[in-house]
């Protein structure tokens, strides 16, 4: 009997790390949020081609707002992504990874042309006139304002939300991880999405 | 005995003079700075600005701008500052720190510099204190080599080379 409740006990240990260990990799790594429908937009690219989000559901989306004048932490994002889809192999054809200027006066398709080559001939980059952009900074909650900046030859700076947003297949807006998100949990939380 | 007396006080003082001046320049030893670990980003630019002339360079409204990460040291025994920096490949070169509130992310100019205190390294680091190059005159290409010129307060001018990194 006591044999019987030891041996029990042991599978049941194991059905529970085993479970734990699943629900691990399964999980995403990044901030989870409430599964919400993507807001569709058509914006432009940096080769002029026209971008509508809805056609490329099917495809997980990684999303994120930056400038290109910005030096330091928006390239940072950009050389990560570069790891990502290097790391990604096979896999990165079924993802797109688009960056959406939040600086559209100084961000012409040329600078975004320029600015994205650096990184990846496949990273897209996306402006639009104020009419075209707002809408989708109010559909994902970006935060952005320009900071002039006095005795500067920057002549003004971008303050603005730096997440990465990640949309599934379904075109479902999943998650979130901060601009110094590491390559690898990048990597694990769009093969958890790539599954879903 | 008075003369002996007058030179042994002349001496005593002196002595102390010196023990006393050697003291404080202990505990002043100057500033030692040392520079490590200079990189910068690449970046790719429309034309090559660098031959057209200071003129043309003011005219581009929109520019391109650069980064360099450094470490600085120092090893002396009083604090120094970072006042300013140039380099050729730019109109202007900045002192920046980027701060990262919640998910909002600004960058803002260091005016007076960025002190170094004696025994403290500076580092000047993705997502922290960077120079900031701003409209770049030529594109910065992975391997490419160029000068940057640092102003400290106390040791002046020091003259350090940033290699471009991959992406």
């Amino acid at each position: 009997m006591n044999r019987c409740r030891k041996t029990l006990l042991a599978l049941l240990c194991g059905a529970a790390a085993l479970a734990a260990n699943c629900r691990s990799s399964d999980t995403l790594r990044g901030t989870t949020l409430p599964d919400m429908p993507f807001t569709d937009f058509t914006l432009t690219d940096q080769n002029g081609n026209l971008f509508t989000l809805s056609d490329h559901k099917g495809k997980v989306i990684l999303m994120f707002f930056g400038y290109t004048t910005c030096p330091d932490v928006c390239p940072l994002t950009l050389s990560t992504w570069r790891q990502v889809e290097e790391k990604l192999q096979d896999e990165a054809g079924e993802v797109e990874f688009v960056y959406i200027t939040v600086d559209p006066q100084r961000d012409t398709q040329q600078k975004l042309q320029n600015h994205l080559a650096v990184f990846s001939q496949s990273f897209i980059g996306l402006t639009g006139t104020a009419e075209e952009l707002d809408p989708v900074y109010r559909g994902y909650g970006v935060y952005r304002e320009k900071q002039e900046i006095s005795e500067s030859a920057a002549g003004y700076l971008m303050n603005h939300t730096s997440s990465m947003y990640f949309l599934d297949r379904n075109g479902i807006w999943k998650s979130r991880m901060s601009n110094d998100a590491k390559a690898d949990d990048i990597v694990h939380d769009i093969r958890v999405l790539l599954k879903s | 005995m008075n003369r002996v007396q007058t030179c042994c006080a002349c001496l005593l003082a002196l002595l102390c003079f010196t023990t006393l001046h050697l003291a404080c320049k202990g505990s002043s030893a100057p500033p030692r700075i040392v520079i490590e670990d200079i990189w910068s980003r690449p970046v790719l630019i429309d034309v090559d600005l660098s031959s057209r002339g200071a003129a043309k360079v003011e005219e581009q409204p929109w520019s391109s701008n650069g980064v360099v990460y450094l470490r600085i040291r120092n090893d002396g025994g009083t604090s120094d500052r970072l006042l300013a920096a140039k380099s050729t490949v730019c109109k202007a070169t900045e002192i920046h720190i980027t701060v990262v509130e919640g998910e909002v992310m600004s960058m803002h100019r260091l005016h007076e510099g960025l002190e170094i205190a004696a025994g403290a390294v500076a580092e000047f680091e993705p997502g922290a204190a960077h120079l900031m190059l701003l409209g770049l005159t030529r594109s910065l290409k992975p391997g490419d080599r160029f000068e940057v010129t640092l102003q400290f307060e106390k040791s002046g001018q020091m003259t350090v080379v940033s290699q471009v990194q991959k992406p």
